[in-house]
Parts: C-alpha cells; sequence; structure tokens
C-alpha cells in the first residue's frame, strides 16, 4: 500500500480509531499485527507468505539459539538463521541478475542461455530481512532475550517501516510493546497503547513533511529527472548537472520523505523510529555523508558487517579493504543491477581514499582552514560533487548513458543553449529545486523546526496543516508513483 | 486524546479540499475556456472550401498536412488539410469540441487513437500487481472498484490532476508571444519544438516503464470509449467521412506494453469498427523498427518520418474513390 494513496489514508484512520476506542492490550497488539499484514497483503499479495516464514524461521532459531548450551551450536544455529534469511533475500532479488550474468558469458562460450524465473521483486523483502537478523544475532550476541510469537511477528511486520525502513533492530522496538522500556524484560506486561496528544500532533507534523517531500518535492522534480535521464545522450555538461542535482534532491525528499511519513505514523501510535536523515546534503565529508544518509543502514552495515569484518582495528589497508567490501554490498543491497553495484563501489572509493587521506596527511585534516566557515562550506560543495556523481550511476539506464553522463559531468563543455530550453520547459520542478536549497540554507541552525511547529498553538497548527495539505493537493499529479525505495 | 487535534486534522483536511476545488475550478475553466478560446478562432475563420480534419493526439504531430494536401492535389481531389493536433489530447476534452468541428463543415476527419487513449488514468497500479496472477482474495482491487464506482457520480476532472492544471496555468501566464505564434496554419493548435525534429537511435529509445501503463477497462466498461463513439455518432449524424487509423508506435514501446492491453484495445477496434461500420487502419507496428523515432511513442518530426504522412494520405485516397 502507497503511503500516499487515499488508501493508505483511509487505512490508518481506521487503525488508529480502532486503537482508540478498544482499549484491551491484547486486541490492540494482535490488531496491529493483522492490520499490518493486510497492509502488506494489500499490494504483495501471496508474496506474504515469505514474510511470515522469515517470521517462523527466526523466531524459533532464535528460541534455539537462546536454549543452546554451548557456543560453538549458537554460532552453527546461527549460520543456519542467517542462511535461511540470505538465501530467501537472494534466490527473490538476485536469481534473475546471475542468470543474466551467466547467460552473458554463456553467450561467448555458445552455451545455451538459461530461462530468467521472473519472479515478482517481494515489495520490503531487503527490510524485513534486515529487521529479523538483528533479533537472531541480537539473541546470540546476549543483548535480547526471545519474546512471544506474536510480539515478534508485529516488530517484522509492524506496517509504518515494512517495506522501505527505517530498518529497525529488535533491540529498539520489542521493549516499546512492553510497559518497562528502560529495563528490558520479557516479564513485564504488554503495554496499553494510549494515543497521546504531544505524540499526535508530533506525528501528524512529521508525516505532513514527509508527505510534502515526496508528493510536492520528489514527484514534481521528477520529470525534470526522468526527461535528462531517459535520453542523456548529447545533452550539455550543465543540463547533466542539473539532471544529477534533480535526481539527488528527488531521491533524499522521496526516500526521507517515506522515512518521516513512517516514523510520524509509528509515533501517532506510540512507537519511536530512529532518524533516518539528518541533512545529508550538508556533509563534509564522505563519511560525513554516510552519517547522515539512510543512517538506519549506515549503521547496521557498520555493527553487523564492518564490525565483525574487522572495522579498523586491523591494519590500514585491511580497514580500506572492509569499507571498500560494505559499501559493495551495500550496493549491492539496494538491487541487483550493476547501476547500484557501481555506486556502491564509488562510495566505498571515496570513503577509502578519504581515510587513507586522513591517515597520511594528518596536517591538511586538522588545519584551522577546514574549521573555518569557508573550510566547511568549501569542504560542503567538494563532498557534495562527488556523492551528486554517484547519484548519476544510480540513476542511468545503462553503461552508455553512464559513462556519456558522468565524462560531462566531470568535463564541462561550457555549452548552454539547450540546458537553457530545459530550464524554461521545466519551470516549477526548477523553481521547487531552488526552494529546496533556499529551505536547506534556512534549516542550517534551526535543528528541530518539525518540534517546534508541532508545539505552536492549536489555530496556528491548523493554519499550518491547511497551508501544507492545499500545497501538496494542488501540486499534486493525481497519479501516486511509487517510492524508489520500495524496489530495494 | 483530546479531541481538539483530530477535530483539527479533520477540519483542515476539509477545508483544503474545499480550496483545492475551488482553485482547480477556476483555474480548469480559465484554462479550458483559452484552450477552446484558440480553437473557436480557429474553426470560425475558416471557409467553405473541402476540409479534411487530422484529429488525435501527439502521435499525429508528426503529420505533415501540407504534404498530404500535396500529394491529394497530385491526385486530382482538392482538399485543405490541416492537422488538429493537440499534445495530451483526450477524448473526453475532444467530445466538448466536437460542436466546433461540426460547426466548420469538414467532409472527411481522421482520428489517429492509440490504446493510451482508453485508459482509466485512475487505474494505474504497482507494477507487481499486474505481474501477480493468483486465486486469493485482492482486496486492492476491491477497493479500487468500490472508489470508481463512488466516482461515477462525482466529477473529478477538474481535480483529477491539479499539477498539470497548475502548471498550464503558470506556463501560460509565464508564456512568451512568440512561443504563441510559433504555430503553423495547417497545425494550429502545437507548437513544434527543437527536441521533437531530433532522431534517436532505435537501439537507444528508452522503453516506457511498466508501471507507467495504465490499465485499459473492458469496453463495457470504459468510459473512454463511451465518449468516442459519442464523438462519432455526432460525426455521421452530420454527414461527415469518418476514417479512424491506430498512431504508430516503437518496436521498444511495443515489446513493454502488456499483453492484456493489446487485446482490450483490439476488442475496442472491434467494436467501433462493427458498430459504426467503418474499416479501422492499424498502424502501430508499421514503422515499429525504422530509425525515425524521437522517443519510443513519437516519431521525429524530419523528412524521413515522411512516409507516415505519405500512408496516411493513401488512406484518405482511398477512402474517397471507393
Amino acid at each position: 500500500m502507497l503511503f500516499t494513496t487515499i488508501d493508505f489514508i483511509i487505512f490508518f484512520t481506521v487503525v488508529l480509531i480502532s486503537i482508540i476506542v478498544i482499549k484491551n492490550r491484547k486486541f490492540q497488539h494482535l490488531f496491529l499485527l493483522f492490520s499490518s499484514y493486510f497492509f502488506f497483503y494489500y499490494t504483495s499479495n501471496y508474496l506474504i507468505i515469505l514474510i511470515i516464514f522469515t517470521t517462523f524461521w527466526d523466531f524459533y532459531f532464535g528460541l534455539a539459539i537462546w536454549k543452546s548450551a554451548t557456543h560453538k551450536r549458537k554460532k552453527m544455529l546461527l549460520v543456519c538463521s542467517l542462511i535461511g534469511n540470505l538465501g530467501l533475500l537472494g534466490f527473490y532479488k538476485y536469481a534473475d541478475f546471475t542468470i543474466t550474468q551467466i547467460n552473458f558469458f554463456g553467450n561467448f562460450l555458445n552455451f545455451g542461455n538459461i530461462p530468467l524465473l521472473d519472479f515478482a521483486l517481494p515489495i520490503g523483502i531487503s527490510f524485513y530481512t534486515f529487521h529479523s537478523i538483528t533479533y537472531t544475532v541480537g539473541i546470540y550476541r546476549g543483548i535480547i532475550t526471545p519474546v512471544r510469537l506474536r510480539e515478534y511477528a508485529l516488530f517484522v511486520a509492524f506496517f509504518p517501516q515494512l517495506v522501505a525502513g527505517p530498518i529497525l533492530r529488535a533491540n529498539q522496538f520489542l521493549p516499546q510493546l512492553r510497559e518497562k522500556i528502560v529495563n528490558f524484560s520479557t516479564n513485564s506486561a504488554i503495554r496499553q497503547i494510549i494515543i497521546e496528544n504531544q505524540n499526535l500532533k508530533l506525528g501528524i507534523t512529521i508525516m505532513a513533511m514527509g508527505f510534502f517531500k515526496k508528493m510536492v518535492i520528489a514527484e514534481n522534480i521528477t520529470i525534470l529527472s526522468d526527461h535528462i535521464f531517459n535520453q542523456p545522450l548529447g545533452a550539455e555538461s550543465f543540463t547533466i548537472i542539473i539532471g544529477a542535482l534533480a535526481f539527488g534532491i528527488q531521491i533524499y525528499c522521496d526516500f526521507s520523505g517515506y522515512s518521516d511519513i513512517a516514523i510520524g505514523a509509528a509515533l501517532v501510535l506510540g512507537f519511536k523510529f530512529p532518524e533516518n536523515f539528518n541533512r545529508p546534503y550538508l556533509a563534509i565529508s564522505p563519511s560525513d555523508f554516510w552519517r547522515r544518509w539512510h543512517i538506519s543502514l549506515s549503521t547496521w552495515l557498520r555493527d553487523y558487517l564492518y564490525i565483525p569484518l574487522g572495522g579498523n582495528k586491523r591494519s590500514n589497508l585491511r580497514t580500506y579493504a572492509n569499507l571498500f567490501v560494505v559499501m559493495f554490498l551495500g550496493g549491492l543491497w539496494h538491487g541487483a543491477s550493476w547501476n547500484f553495484v557501481i555506486w556502491g563501489i564509488l562510495h566505498g572509493m571515496y570513503l577509502a581514499i578519504h581515510r587513507f587521506l586522513s591517515n597520511q596527511f594528518p596536517f591538511f585534516a586538522n588545519h584551522n582552514f577546514f574549521k573555518s566557515r569557508i573550510g566547511i562550506l568549501f569542504s560542503v560543495l567538494v563532498t557534495q560533487y562527488f556523492v551528486f556523481l554517484a547519484w548519476i550511476t544510480f540513476r542511468v539506464h545503462d553503461t552508455k548513458d553512464m559513462i556519456y553522463s558522468i565524462s560531462k559531468y566531470v568535463v564541462l563543455d561550457f555549452q548552454t543553449v539547450n540546458t537553457m530550453n530545459i530550464i524554461l520547459q521545466h519551470k516549477i520542478p526548477i523553481l521547487i529545486m531552488v526552494l529546496f536549497v533556499l529551505f536547506h540554507i534556512i534549516i542550517l541552525r534551526k535543528i528541530n523546526l518539525i518540534e517546534k511547529i508541532s508545539n505552536i498553538k492549536l489555530r496556528w497548527w491548523f493554519v499550518f496543516l491547511i497551508s501544507i495539505m492545499t500545497i501538496i493537493l494542488l501540486l499534486y499529479d493525481g497519479e501516486p508513483r511509487d517510492f524508489i525505495y520500495f524496489k530495494f | 486524546m483530546n479531541s481538539k487535534i483530530g477535530i483539527t486534522v479533520l477540519g483542515a483536511s476539509i477545508t483544503s479540499f474545499l480550496i483545492l476545488i475551488l482553485i482547480t475550478g477556476y483555474l480548469n475553466e480559465t484554462v479550458t475556456e483559452d484552450s477552446r478560446y484558440v480553437q473557436q478562432k480557429f474553426y470560425e475563420q475558416l471557409d467553405t472550401n473541402q476540409k479534411i480534419f487530422l484529429i488525435g493526439s501527439s502521435h499525429l504531430i508528426a503529420l505533415n498536412a501540407t504534404h498530404i494536401q500535396d500529394y491529394l492535389k497530385n491526385n486530382h481531389q482538392s482538399y485543405e488539410v490541416y492537422n488538429l493536433a493537440i499534445g495530451g489530447d483526450k477524448i473526453n476534452e475532444r467530445v466538448k469540441t466536437v460542436d466546433m468541428i461540426i460547426h466548420s463543415k469538414p467532409d472527411i476527419v481522421v482520428y489517429g487513437i492509440a490504446s493510451d487513449d482508453f485508459v482509466d488514468r485512475r487505474s494505474l497500479k504497482n507494477v507487481d500487481d499486474q505481474k501477480q496472477q493468483n486465486y486469493m482474495p485482492d482486496p486492492s482491487g476491491f477497493f479500487h472498484d468500490m472508489l470508481t464506482s463512488f466516482g461515477s457520480n462525482f466529477n473529478y476532472e477538474s481535480i483529477e490532476h491539479p499539477r498539470e492544471l497548475v502548471g498550464n496555468f503558470l506556463f501560460k501566464i509565464t508564456e512568451q508571444p512568440n512561443q504563441i505564434d510559433n504555430r503553423q496554419t495547417s497545425m494550429p493548435f502545437v507548437s513544434i519544438t527543437d527536441e521533437e525534429v531530433k532522431i534517436i537511435d532505435k537501439n537507444e529509445l528508452k522503453p516506457r516503464p511498466y508501471n507507467e501503463f495504465g490499465i485499459i477497462q473492458t469496453p463495457i466498461k470504459n468510459k473512454r470509449l463511451a465518449e468516442f463513439k459519442e464523438i462519432l455518432k455526432e460525426l455521421k449524424n452530420n454527414n461527415i467521412k469518418i476514417i479512424i487509423f491506430t498512431t504508430p508506435y516503437s518496436r521498444v514501446f511495443l515489446d513493454s506494453i502488456p499483453s492484456s492491453n493489446t487485446a482490450t484495445f483490439n476488442l475496442i477496434l472491434k467494436q467501433i469498427s462493427d458498430e459504426f461500420n467503418v474499416k479501422i487502419y492499424s498502424l502501430t507496428y508499421r514503422y515499429a523498427d525504422l530509425n525515425i523515432w524521437h522517443d519510443y511513442q513519437h516519431l521525429a518530426i524530419t523528412k524521413n518520418s515522411i512516409i507516415y504522412s505519405d500512408d496516411i494520405a493513401k488512406i484518405i485516397l482511398t477512402e474517397i474513390v471507393t
């Protein structure tokens, strides 16, 4: 179910009213679980079997790991659990990609083509697989204790985060189902869900901002980025730069808009989700970018991949290799396509090179220039130049387009005739992009703007809601588009 | 929960929806009136000579009316030919101007149609919905049908695509006068941009994303078909000869079009042909593999694509002679 449809508004209203009206705590949790299954089933139909399978698989492996007496047995069970999870993810997401590569190389040796499986990609499989892994690994590491099946099932399927995150961890979510949140205890009673005024107001404000980002900014800018990157060959350098900027803003507003709606919807129901974005386009280095962009994924990769690989505790060379491998896999996690692999490799290179330069030239890293305003601005511009360069690889359709677009982005041709035409043809997207940049500058210091809005008096909040809803409705396409991260 | 917050949200939703209806109503009237005014002005200045109108959407823009006129003249048929294509033309919009067409008394109306003309834009679905063929209950389908049946009693058109309307309005008020005058007499409702004359190599054409194909409702449920029949009926009642053809598509588009859409479109064509006793000429596949495309669904406006005008001219001549 898309968040930006009337279907979701009706669904969410019904869920909210039911939770408010029926105050039985056991009912509330079961109701949320079955609502979440309905939410998933609504668009994914029979593929709901996969999420139910994942739930049972990890729940019972979690129990088995917990009950195991020896470390060796725990490890073996964890490996089995991971094989099941990653096997399912790999099969549905990467089988056709792998077959395509085999066929490609097989053609050189005159082998026959293996037919593609052509399975529909289960929406959100990358997300709920990662959620689920945090549970078994958490039990293995002794961070959490097993919970009841219905609680675990709700953690995996909870509808706000189900299809595109933020990637929740079991130790972040499961304690919220219990009354004693601080001392996570499986003996404490299940919490009654109470809709609190402050959560409701703040949650709705966050949701409104999410809808605004997705429906006004992302969907309007899509027209421009599609226009440029559907046929980039022959485009001027400045056109490619505008396209890269447009896509960078589009994907940020699309994904952070989704995260905002998810965070807001969960908050309305009394659940706190972690922040997923923190003004990533103000990052001053590649590592800073990954502390601000898709935070739940980058921290997941850090804790479940980078650190187990050795992190930065071994040699420098090993650290660079770890960064590279993690980002390569992070790219591949986004989808079965070379675009994402190259995007991941680029970011892996950025991180490794940045780490190398910081290690080799500490004088520059600690220089006062980089602490001054101009130095920070310089760092932001350089970092974003490379970030937006990588977005080109994420967006284009094929290698030819990629090589052409990147070469135009890097080596400027200083032609402007067609670029001016494109700007004139796309006045609204360009205007929205300018406003986006201005908005970024305005919020530079006002960090908790959304919280401030949610704290204003009710009558002014009413005006805020009317204004934002009217803008959304007036600039809405009428045909909801999928969120980009639905594909992942 | 404080009920005041709930009432505030509900009140804000209703108020903003009312504002939307008011603003889009006004903009719709302004933009439509302006478009109708341009059309009316054109139809009024036509003389009483024998005329042929080419009608349809942007798929007809590559048709050279002057070339067709010359071809007919060389075959001893003296007609003035006008390409009255409108970018993004919709059957439900065209039906509103059919009286103007009839009033200017054309002898022949050549209508180019495509499967997209019969798509219900509100039935756009996630790509995976269309891939899954199974026997499990389909709540989204049920919900959609429910909304659609409710919608038949409500005029959605003015609020259907608010962005398009706002965009058109803003474009109109910021449009340079020379952009309006850049139109040819034989193609009065469209300006050709620099982009549309560029040929993109057929191997580099990008397909339309699968999830951008809407679903064509069956002939019984299809509202656009009912409106199309209304147009044909009006033309026929006024003794205007009708020629219908299906517009051409590139191979990359044809390969990606959902097979269910093709099947339903064929059903629609058969029904039109049977009911109005007209032959429907198919150009859908004719140029699919040629290197004359500007994008997956539009021919580039170049001398290479004159073959399209030649074919239409031949069809018209055949129809006149028989």
